[in-house]
């Protein structure tokens, strides 16, 4: 079943085109990746996909209803999930309070009743899946300490699980393997297949190609802002005009 | 016709002063990277010194003014850089730091000024001979051409400074890109000393060439200076050209529009209004109306120097200060009504300091307008309290303020830094201006303190309870913000704005949520100050030394520490009472603000650390390359 489809993505940077024309779909339970050489416009197709900037044209279909003109909170909110390549976790606050969010803001943040010191009636739920989730990334050990004293590769951690706490019908990760080490890769893989397992659609952006031919069902090879190729990991890797534009240059 | 060119030539006298100031404020912020809100505060105390100077010492003219502009201005100008900007940038400080910074400047330069010289009012002496001549029935005044020469001339100047000169090439490398000029060898030092120093001298030739014509006081004359700020929003802080054309334009339009006449209400007061403040208009819209400023280097957040973290501290510490301060503000209670009394605007006060602390600690949102939102507080409830209950009242004014805060909160879902605080700024000037000094809407007022449930209040000592409870209250709404799914809320939106939106939150709603909160909140420590006097004074609520004064405060004390508020408050009132001046606190403040650079969390957390000074750099190497890459980048 498709769960976020783009039709036609176009968007511009002045007068820069960083993204002319693109669709991809991605489906539940499959993992889909985007390559392409940098600045060939993967994080920007992101942004319009998940409404963190408005696009030049295209439309943004999440569960079949078109989105192109709701915001990053209201797509979250409705099953969206996403990490940032350039990291945004909460630093001041603690990492399970950085998921806890995640679990809570997929809820309207009740403002006025929290104002009068109500307690959240529907809150019951979150504190056991933060734990489910520290567990299943291994950062228990870090649980109550504040986010910016953490290494780049386990923010990343952060920013999944926070991502994860929202119980995502579709996951979006921009780069989740860079700045981690080999043992954190091999970690990610497995937690990449086991929630691609639980039903949730993933769109996966990484320079790792590797992790890529490994985990992912299809993917879409962007250069310079236009899809070059799409299919089986076997299938784009074969393609002659990849190879020429990124495969060869990376193992080179 | 003659008259139209007549009040035209008016126009212009004033329109080349307005605009030498926005050129100060533009070359300063070009070439620094900050945007001087001490300004006003510089020109002033250069107007009280060439006033000493010529009135009181009997130095000539041609010494005095020539002095005091080329001379004291630049290199008062060049010693603020070196103690107090240059270290803000050897530290890599954010925007929102050196605004903050600024603003303990015009702090400590006002409180300066009215140690030396007092309240009182001054005449100055015209700088320039005021011959008249007439052609045909035309009069033109000697200083008005003076003036406009004098506009040509640094106009020419600034010109050939950023000309082709290997000085030009630099001040151009500096502010097309800072941090590129640093590593390709340009002596950006150089550049910021320049900066001031010109920036000083002209905000000098503005202060001495208005203060003839306005009765010289320490915020009079200042905030006339700050109104000006309408040409560098006007010019985008960018072009200089734009800034001369807006300057002079706007100096003739205000004398044009006293061409107008309607006799028809309310627009004849309205139209009235405008012809005194079209600068302040100008300003409001021009900020309203630009999609963005061209502002140098990112965005400042208030967050640099909201220091709040996510882990409280520890309860058994809080219970102690706690305890501390309800004994002491609890004592009062128990003095005689007439010392009681001067106690009495503490706990008002303490309710406004704490809704800054909401909005600019927890919301991490700048606010130099909440006078503003106090003042309708205390003005709304004085105007509903002839005809309902008081305590009805009370919540109409409280709301009435509220409203006006939801109002300011809409474009503030969009900017940050220097844009937002110059946007609150413009709208608690207007407040000021259309609402609190005008007669229609503020004479004649009675203020009465409420009753409960007919009990009444009027006593001294039973008022100064029901402010304790209000403050409670407050406290008690402040300890809601911190904690629960709604704290993590405030503090994830101020941390990592993309963050936020990506988790789900409603970045413009909370927005909204944190101005309405503060500015209810402003209100009720309003009306209370304002049952305090029994009476509603505009001055009490002003956009300058009312506004200014208490963000500043509030951020010397800790800008997420309500404690630190409370704290604050007494300070006020307790200098007020030792030395019997109400600008008797500012020197403190505004050394304290001038230092934040030092004590990055506020005067609080300063000495939480043991008396040691918390330097950031020192706070950042204990944190991971990436911690300290997050907290800058936020
Ligand atoms: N906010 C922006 N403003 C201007 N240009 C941008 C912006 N974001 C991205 N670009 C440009 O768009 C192109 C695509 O960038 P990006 O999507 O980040 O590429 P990738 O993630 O594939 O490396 C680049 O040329 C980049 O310079
Ligand atoms: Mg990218």
């Amino acid at each position: 079943m498709t769960v976020l489809e783009g039709i036609g993505i176009t968007k511009r940077f002045g007068g820069r085109v960083a993204v002319e024309d693109v669709s991809v779909a991605v489906h539940a339970g499959r993992v889909a990746a985007v390559i392409g050489p940098n600045g060939a416009g993967k994080t920007t197709l992101f942004s319009c996909l998940t409404g963190a900037t408005a696009l030049d044209s295209g439309t943004v279909l999440l569960d079949g209803s078109d989105v192109t003109s709701r915001g990053a909170d209201d797509r979250a909110r409705r099953g969206l999930g996403r990490t940032f390549q350039r990291l945004s976790v909460f630093g001041s606050l603690s990492v399970a309070d950085n998921l806890l969010v995640g679990a809570e803001a997929t809820r309207r943040t009740p403002l006025w009743r929290g104002l009068l010191g109500l307690p959240d009636r529907r809150a019951s739920g979150d504190a056991g899946r933060v734990d489910r989730v520290l567990a299943l990334l291994g950062l228990e050990d870090v649980r109550d300490q504040e986010a910016r004293t953490l290494s780049t590769g386990r923010l990343r951690l952060v920013e999944l699980g926070r991502a994860l706490c929202g119980e995502p019908r579709v996951l979006l990760l921009d780069e989740p393997a860079s700045g981690l080490s080999d043992a954190e890769t091999d970690g990610l893989r497995a937690v990449l297949r086991a929630v691609a397992d639980d039903g949730v659609a993933v769109l996966l952006v990484e320079h790792d190609v590797r992790l890529v031919l490994d985990v992912a069902d299809h993917v879409y090879a962007l250069a310079q802002g236009r899809m070059l190729s799409s299919g089986t990991p076997d299938e784009v890797a074969a393609d002659p005009a990849v190879r020429s534009a990124y495969l060869d240059r990376t193992r080179a | 016709m003659l008259l139209t060119l007549q009040l035209a030539l008016a126009g212009l006298a004033f329109g080349s002063v307005a605009a030498l100031s926005g050129i100060g404020l533009v070359v300063t912020y070009r070439a620094t990277g900050v945007f001087n809100l001490a300004h006003g505060a510089v020109a002033t105390l250069i107007a009280y010194v060439h006033w000493e100077l010529v009135v009181r010492q009997d130095v000539p003219e041609a010494v005095a003014a020539p002095l005091c502009v080329l001379v004291l201005a630049p290199v008062l100008g060049v010693l603020g850089y070196r103690a107090v900007f240059r270290p803000l940038q050897e530290r890599d400080a954010s925007p929102a730091e050196a605004l903050v910074t600024t603003l303990g400047l015009f702090v400590l330069v006002v409180g300066f000024t009215t140690v030396l010289w007092g309240n009182g009012a001054k005449r100055a002496p015209a700088v320039f001979p005021t011959a008249r001549w007439d052609l045909g029935e035309l009069t033109i005044r000697s200083d008005t051409v003076v003036q406009l020469a004098v506009v040509g001339l640094v106009a020419i100047v600034l010109a050939v400074l950023t000309g082709p000169t290997r000085l030009g090439a630099d001040v151009r490398a500096v502010v097309d890109r800072r941090e590129l000029a640093q590593l390709s060898g340009v002596d950006v030092d150089r550049v910021n000393q320049l900066g001031w120093a010109v920036g000083t001298a002209l905000s000098a030739i503005t202060g001495l060439l208005l203060a003839p014509s306005l009765s010289l006081t320490p915020y009079g004359l200042t905030l006339v200076v700050l109104e000006t700020f309408a040409i560098p929003v006007l010019a985008r802080l960018s072009s200089l050209g734009v800034a001369t054309v807006a300057g002079l334009g706007l100096g003739v339009a205000q004398a044009e529009l006293t061409q107008v006449h309607v006799t028809q209400e309310p627009f004849a007061t309205a139209l009235q209004a405008l012809q005194s403040n079209l600068l302040v208009v100008a300003l409001l819209a021009g900020l309203l109306l630009l999609p963005s400023l061209r502002e140098v280097g990112d965005a400042g957040k208030a967050r640099s120097f909201s220091s709040r973290r996510g882990r409280r501290t520890s309860p058994r510490r809080s219970v102690v200060l706690y305890a501390i301060a309800a004994v002491m503000l609890a004592s009062p209670l128990g003095y005689p009504a007439e010392q009681l009394r001067q106690a009495q605007a503490v706990p008002g006060l303490a309710v406004v300091l704490v809704s800054i602390v909401v909005l600019t600690g927890y919301g991490g949102r700048i606010s130099l307008g909440h006078a503003g939102f106090a003042g309708l507080g205390a003005l709304f409830f004085a105007k509903l309290s002839s005809g309902a209950p008081e305590l009805v009242a009370l919540v109409g004014g409280m709301l009435a303020a509220g409203a006006i805060g939801v109002l300011t909160g809409y474009p503030a879902i969009r900017r940050r830094g220097l844009f937002l605080a110059l946007t609150t700024f413009a709208v608690g000037v207007t407040v000021s201006r259309f609402v609190f000094e005008s007669p229609t809407l503020t004479s004649g007022i009675d203020v009465h303190r409420p009753s409960l449930f007919g009990l009444s209040l009027a006593g001294d000592h039973t008022f100064y309870a029901f402010e304790l409870a209000c403050l409670v209250v407050a406290l008690l709404v402040v300890r809601n913000l911190r904690s629960g799914p709604l704290g993590r809320a405030l503090l994830a939106a101020r941390d990592s704005e993309p963050g936020a939106r990506a988790s789900g939150l409603d970045i413009g709603r909370i927005t909204l949520f944190t101005f309405a909160v503060s500015a209810v909140m402003a209100g009720l420590g309003g009306a209370l100050l304002a049952q305090t006097t029994l009476s509603f004074e505009s001055h009490a609520f002003d956009p300058v030394s009312s506004s200014l004064v208490w963000f500043t405060a509030v951020v010397v004390f800790g800008a997420d520490s309500a404690a630190g508020a409370v704290l604050a408050s007494g300070l006020f009132v307790a200098m007020q009472l030792v030395t019997g001046s109400s600008d008797a606190a500012l020197l403190p403040i505004g050394l304290l603000a001038v230092l934040l650079g030092r004590f990055p969390g506020g005067v609080l957390a300063g000495l939480g650390a043991a008396g040691r000074p918390v330097s950031a750099p020192v706070a950042d190497r204990r944190l991971s390359p990436t911690g300290r890459a997050l907290v800058r980048q936020q």
